[in-house]
């Protein structure tokens, strides 16, 4: 993306980093995983133990929707524990527009973030130097590809890094949607789910279409495990019990 | 490692182990994007693979429209400075 797109797309992700800053500030959190280990109230601390813990004894990445892009953004706040995890992790995205705004938000959050080019020689150039000095990263996996479909070059580059990959979902029950944007939007003292699915070690050896179908499965599996905790707990209330049906 | 006379048998089986084909589907030919699955990531593993089998560095921004075997063998060729060999021995 260049010029008056790029300029556009930076200028909605700061506008989007003041919001996130101000949600972050009344937003309420929930910890949910699918092995229980990181299961917590109000803070990210045992899951990022075990992303540090990961980090240093190999490599890891922190995978999850485009559609959870903004909402992840909002773990940035020290005060959901996940903060030393994001010090140590990078934060990837691509020169597409909803990549462009994230790298702008991520960059006034203060994450390290790495912009790789969604096609062409800058591509190869961008994945070229990953590969030769990588490090652990969170990325929405189906960036710059289908939606909800988990590319079979994001498998080759955990297989070859013998990753650890997380699945994880972060889910707001108030939040809108933005025209022209995947992510959704979280609203001001919104609950927020995020949820830990089960990592997979992804090795060299492993088919990569088969690995590609585990994860999207896992993160499917993840984002409904989000959505049951959201809307499992207002249930009493007539449209959220709607709400619980039609996304259980 | 010592470094390998480049040739086409060697890079079929270097691109086969890749893309995870059988060595009689890569050495069939055709486009290595559309008709044998190669992404980018899958292209620059290939690269890094021959690089070290046959100790030659290419830019990885050379790989753009590189999209065949004879195309991929044709640009190692021409780093290396050697002309391909029908052999398969290590030299």
């Amino acid at each position: 993306m260049e010029g008056l797109g790029r300029r556009l797309a930076s200028g909605v992700g700061v506008l989007t980093s003041v919001w996130v800053r101000h949600v972050a500030r009344t937003a309420t959190l929930r910890v949910v995983g699918a092995e229980g280990s990181v299961d917590a109230d109000r803070t990210c601390a045992p899951f990022t133990r075990a992303l540090l813990d990961d980090a240093a004894r190999g490599h890891a990445i922190v995978s999850f929707w485009s559609a959870d892009q903004v909402a992840i953004a909002l773990l940035a706040a020290e005060r959901f524990g996940l903060r030393p995890a994001l010090e140590r992790y990078e934060v990837v995205a691509d020169d597409s527009f909803g990549g462009e705004m994230m790298h702008a938000l991520g960059h006034r959050l203060g994450l390290r973030m790495r912009l790789i080019h969604a096609s062409g020689a800058r591509r190869l150039a961008d994945v070229g130097a990953w590969i030769r000095n990588p490090g652990p990263f969170f990325i929405a996996v189906d960036g710059g590809t289908t939606y909800g479909t988990v590319p079979t070059g994001m498998v080759r580059l955990a297989a070859r890094l013998r990753s650890r990959v997380w699945p994880v979902a972060v889910r707001a029950r108030h939040a809108a949607r933005v025209p022209g944007l995947v992510a959704h939007v979280p609203m001001p003292a919104t609950s927020v789910v995020l949820a830990v699915g089960a990592p997979m070690l992804v090795e060299r050896t492993m088919p990569v279409a088969e690995v590609a179908g585990e994860l999207t499965h896992r993160l499917d599996a993840t984002t409904a495990l989000a959505e049951a905790s959201l809307y499992g707990r207002l249930a009493s209330r007539d449209y959220e019990t709607e709400r619980w049906r039609r996304t259980v | 490692m010592a470094a390998q006379v480049v040739t086409r048998d060697k890079l079929v089986e270097i691109v086969a182990e890749e893309l995870q084909l059988p060595t009689e589907k890569v050495r069939g030919g055709g486009s290595l994007r559309k008709d044998l699955g190669m992404d980018s990531v899958a292209a620059l593993n290939i690269l890094f693979a021959a690089e070290e089998a046959f100790d030659v560095h290419v830019p990885e921004t050379e790989l753009e429209g590189v999209d065949d075997l004879d195309a991929v063998l044709a640009l190692i060729v021409r780093h290396r400075g050697s002309p391909p060999s029908s052999r398969t021995t290590s030299a």
